[in-house]
């Protein structure tokens, strides 16, 4: 089982560094510390797309500008969300542990 | 991000031709373009140039549309003593633009564009499903 539980917390730390934020064993910071990185990272880039579409609408930017950033925006959010699904996932595995 | 920088490398490539598929613009819409004053020149052909560019952020070397160049070659004459533009002969210079050349130089921007396309799709595509099994 230790194995297991090492491979569990390399996926964990992997997950974390997706939210820009490394959380170490004992540092106290948690999963929710992870998500509201991650999401901030995704508001972020998000902005980002909003920010050249209104410049495209505007008449000024590029188009190709605003695919790229909406794109880029849309695989960030898509990608935080489904971490966050799988990570309420094995916490709802957990609290219906028989005990 | 390997993928979200081959994106943003297709993305410079797009920009390169649409700056490329401007310039050709310029030229077929000018093709007949004589000179505003008797004997001068008309408009010169511009041949579009694209360049790479490394880019020390990015780790990789995006295409960069450069300054359009101008055609030296020879103007067309054609002779029209009726034109305005013609000069004592009776002769017009027209610009150096041929429209076979253009429209050739067209469907090679358009082509390498779609490529590009392509080349974002796939990776788009590769970003996504890797994404998605995180949804099993």
């Amino acid at each position: 089982m230790a194995i297991a539980a090492a491979a569990v917390s390399a996926a964990y730390q992997a997950a974390a560094k997706i939210g820009g934020e490394s959380i170490g064993a004992g540092q106290g910071a948690g999963f929710g510390d992870f998500l509201t990185h991650a999401l901030k990272d995704a508001v972020g880039t998000m902005k980002a797309g909003e920010q050249a579409a209104a410049q495209q609408a505007a008449g000024q930017g590029d188009i190709v500008n605003v695919v790229n950033a909406v794109n880029q925006a849309e695989i960030t959010l898509d990608t935080v969300v489904a971490v966050r699904d799988k990570v309420i996932q094995a916490y709802q595995s957990i609290m219906q542990m028989p005990i | 991000m390997d993928l979200a920088t081959s994106m943003i490398i297709a993305a410079s490539g797009m920009r390169a031709q649409s700056g490329r598929m401007r310039v050709i613009a310029e030229n077929i819409a000018n093709e007949n373009s004589t000179s505003a004053t008797v004997g001068g020149d008309p408009y010169r052909r511009q041949v579009a140039t694209v360049t790479s560019d490394f880019d020390d952020a990015l780790g990789a070397t995006l295409v960069k549309s450069g300054k359009p160049v101008e055609d030296m070659s020879d103007f067309r004459s054609q002779y029209d003593p009726g034109n305005p533009a013609a000069d004592k002969q009776g002769y017009v210079k027209l610009p150096n633009v041929n429209p076979l050349v253009e429209v050739m130089d067209m469907r090679e921007a358009q082509r390498s564009y779609e490529a590009d396309l392509t080349v974002m799709e796939a990776s788009k595509s590769m970003l996504a499903r890797t994404v998605d099994l995180l949804k099993k």
